[in-house]
């Protein structure tokens, strides 16, 4: 199988705003069923030994037109969840059995509530986690979350979920993580290879199908572009930052690579990158994901840093291992976190000489003439100064 | 959000009281180099400011500060300085209002200098982007920062977890490092003593607030509310100032139902009550007065509000509780507005409707503020199906002044009541 199967295959499921896979996986048995969670983070794993799949939603790009979401909010909210509105209205999500809303602003906060006024019956939890990272202050209290979450899963399964499952689904979860690490690390070193907008597709159809299914798809990929024949270009590394939540529109992607710029690491559906580590198979599974949360989790502008010193840390450290020579700031419209981040990751960049450029986008931008042209401006000017 | 500081209307003896208290408490901020007191920046809601006495230390608010720049009409000027210094145009202006501040000197409404805080608490209640704007700050001061996480209310009810977490984080982390700050021993019975005075002004708050139920109200529980809840929400709870603040405006208030008299408006008394209200969203603060006419102009009156309860639902029943102090902080955090979840808002803002039997609801959406704004018209859409009462909404911001358009604004009020007209015209028709 060549890159570009693959890429079509992962491209069908990213355009398919009806789910077909994940519903076709549910109708194959009439016990499944189906919960979704929106960005940044959620424990699959623990959805996975139910025996249930997790649904990734990530609005709905610019494919889907919104017809009822925008009676929703204000001009001035994001569009990720009027678009998610949008597809729970159109039915598109009919089949999904529960949702799950992560704790990562005000708006998917409060987009948990009216998902319960909207959707009365179905299962619904707003997934808090810790901001504070001591093992018996926040550990023990998302560890009593996510039993929390358990059990309502067993609920709604009505089965037990056992340890021996749990540790099970951390083994496939390790593996998706190696996988997933894996491509990224080839896009580092051979980014004329494996084009970001290869990755991120990969990345999405892994939101959409089962892990196992996706660490297949991995594994070809991977087999499959180191065949690639690509000849290395004159372009300059970046990474890409504030994009953690609602996705650009895949030609933004695009144009970032036209106009002369290597995406070396970014923060795309993170979900998939948000454990560093393995998490540990053996003794308590739900403390183990407890604890990889709470140390080894990625730096995101929906977590608290703890220390002043470690604003930053993380985005120098993609920087630095990753040899990037500039970081883009891109953020979607009206995202809090992500702008509220941003001048503080800026003097960081600026400290330690890192030169960046900002942006913002909505998943339904279209134009993307003057961010094609911001990226290639930035890309001459980077390679002017080295 | 936040509760508001005065601006001047006519003066009752309890304003008169306020004004004093707001007034010293700045000098006491603005003179911490001489008297050696230590100061703590933190947050409206969910404030813990009995615990912050027990260290002698002087509480700073933000948003305060940036409503008395809003009133004075500075914070237009100060949020584009912090645009130019990079912060977005997306972002809450509480935060870029506070940015630019700095920026011109941190000058205090008395003309003096604030000093740096020695410490931020950042009480996370409600809202994300106070864990942001704590860290934007502490960016800048470099100062010890101890973050309190208060869990939302996802399913609409206080859990043991969260509570046992709030209370655990209170014992080793915030009292631990105010502890080092300020060189003051933690005494629990200090702090039992002030919450005692807490409940008892609490207990006068909810009484005030209540007294709109009367017809008319002789309060407006919106624009004169913000400044009911003023000391009760900010750097005076638990202190007797404010236990004997809460007594002046409880009597002044029985007088005022004795009379049969409607709110008091910056243009005295307000005269015949056409229009009872109830309000969800805070303030425009930079056009306070003009958007409080349109209202009183009508004879619109807020019988009650969602804004008012960012500081706690103590008409819901919670009291500071003396008997179980650190296990009273947590619920009371956790038990703010907009730590509640959307469906709690409905209904909050349901029985609102139907307890101070208003004639229809009125949305303030902010533009700067996703912690309320995120969800209002689905909130709107729920309470005039559920009460069959008109809902209006329009769109204003706190402290920025570009975001008051005050054509629109009375467009869309005298429309409004209009609406509200037909309806009552078309209840009686079909009552006839
Ligand atoms: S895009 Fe930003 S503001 Fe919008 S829902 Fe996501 S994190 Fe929140
Ligand atoms: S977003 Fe809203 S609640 Fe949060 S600080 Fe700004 S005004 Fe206050």
């Amino acid at each position: 199988m060549s890159t570009a199967d693959i890429i079509a295959r992962c491209e069908a499921l990213y355009e398919d705003l009806d789910f077909t896979a994940a519903r076709k996986w549910k109708e194959a048995d009439p016990s499944r069923k189906v919960i979704a969670y929106m960005p940044v983070y959620v424990p699959r794993e623990i959805i996975h030994a139910a025996g249930m799949l997790p649904l990734g939603i990530m609005g709905g790009g610019d494919g889907l037109e919104v017809i009822h979401g925008d009676a929703y909010y204000q001009s001035y909210i994001c569009r990720i969840p009027r678009s998610t509105i949008e597809l729970g209205l159109s039915k598109r999500m009919d089949f999904v059995d529960g949702m799950l809303f992560p704790s990562i602003c005000d708006v998917i906060r409060n987009l948990s509530g009216m998902w319960k006024l909207l959707f009365p019956g179905k299962y619904v939890r707003y997934f808090d986690v810790p901001q504070n990272y001591k093992d018996d202050v926040g550990g023990s209290y998302y560890t009593n979350e996510l039993n929390e979450l358990r059990e309502g899963l067993e609920h709604l399964s009505g089965r037990k979920i056992t340890d021996d499952a749990l540790r099970a689904s951390i083994e496939v979860y390790n593996e998706n993580r190696k996988l997933v690490q894996a491509v990224y690390g080839m896009r580092s070193r051979e980014p004329w290879k494996v084009p970001s907008s290869e990755v991120y597709l990969l990345m999405r159809a892994g939101l959409v199908v089962p892990v196992e299914e996706h660490n297949q798809i991995l594994r070809d990929y991977l087999a499959a572009a180191e065949k690639v024949q690509a000849s290395k270009r004159d372009n300059c590394r970046v990474v890409i930052n504030g994009s953690f939540c609602e996705q650009p529109p895949l030609n933004l992607i695009k144009s970032i690579e036209l106009a002369g710029c290597y995406i070396v690491d970014d923060d795309y559906i993170i979900v998939h990158r948000w454990l560093r580590n393995p998490v540990s198979t053996s003794g308590d599974p739900m403390q183990n994901l407890s604890l990889a949360f709470l140390h080894e989790s990625i730096a995101t502008a929906a977590k608290y840093d703890d220390k002043e010193e470690d604003k930053g840390k993380y985005l120098l450290e993609q920087v630095r291992s990753n040899a990037a020579e500039g970081v883009i700031f891109a953020a979607p419209s009206f995202c809090d976190p992500a702008l509220l981040e941003r001048p503080m990751l800026a003097d960081r960049c600026s400290e330690h000489n890192v030169p960046y450029i900002s942006f913002k986008y909505a998943e339904n931008s279209g134009q993307m003439q003057p961010i094609r042209e911001q990226a290639g401006t930035f890309a001459d000017s980077i390679k002017l100064w080295s | 959000m936040s509760a508001a500081t005065s601006p001047e209307v006519i003066k009752e003896p309890s304003m008169v009281k306020q004004k004093e208290m707001i007034a010293g408490n700045y000098d006491r901020l603005t003179s911490t180099k001489e008297s050696g007191e230590k100061v703590v920046s933190t947050f409206v809601p969910g404030n813990l400011n009995e615990l912050i006495m027990c260290f002698d230390m002087v509480n700073n608010l933000p948003e305060t500060n940036a409503i008395q720049n809003g009133m004075r009409k500075v914070s237009g000027g100060m949020i584009m300085d912090a645009e130019k210094a990079g912060h977005s145009e997306d972002v809450c202006t509480y935060v870029k209002a506070d940015i630019g501040m700095m920026g011109r000197g941190n000058i205090a409404p008395n003309g003096k200098p604030m000093p740096a805080p020695d410490m931020l608490l950042l009480s996370y209640t409600g809202c994300f982007t106070f864990m942001k704007w704590f860290e934007l700050l502490r960016h800048e001061y470099k100062c010890p920062t101890v973050m309190l996480q208060i869990p939302y209310q996802g399913d609409g009810k206080i859990t043991k977890n969260m509570r046992d977490f709030v209370v655990k984080q209170l014992k080793e982390e915030v009292i631990p490092m105010f502890e080092k700050v300020s060189g003051v021993k933690f005494d629990i019975d200090r702090l039992r003593e002030y919450l005692k005075n807490s409940a008892k002004a609490e207990d006068n708050l909810v009484w005030v607030l209540e007294s709109a139920k009367n017809r008319p109200s002789p309060i407006d529980a919106y624009f004169g509310g913000v400044y009911y809840i003023g000391p009760m929400f900010t750097a005076f709870r638990g202190t007797a100032d404010a236990v004997e603040y809460y007594d002046l405006v409880r009597k002044e208030i029985e007088q005022r139902i004795r009379e049969g008299k409607g709110p008091i408006t910056p243009e005295g008394d307000m005269k015949e009550e056409k229009y009872r209200l109830v309000v969800e969203g805070p303030p425009n603060w930079t056009s306070f007065r003009e958007f409080w006419k349109l209202f009183y102009d009508e004879g619109a009156v807020v019988v009650a509000s969602s804004y008012t309860k960012v500081g706690g639902l103590y008409d819901q029943g919670f009291r500071h509780d003396p008997n179980d102090p650190l296990g009273t902080l947590a619920d009371y955090c956790l038990g703010c507005y907009t730590n509640n979840n959307l469906p709690q808002r409905v209904e909050l803002l349901e029985k609102y409707m139907n307890d101070y039997q208003a004639d229809g609801l009125l949305i303030n959406s902010i533009k700067s503020c996703n912690s309320f704004s995120a969800g209002q018209l689905l909130m709107m859409r729920e309470i005039e199906k559920r009460t069959g009462k008109p809902a209006a909404f329009i769109e204003t911001d706190l402290v920025d002044p570009r975001y008051f358009s005050h054509a629109n604004v009375k467009n869309r009020l005298e429309s409004y009541f209009q609406m509200v007209d037909q309806k009552r015209s078309g209840a009686s028709l079909a009552a006839a």
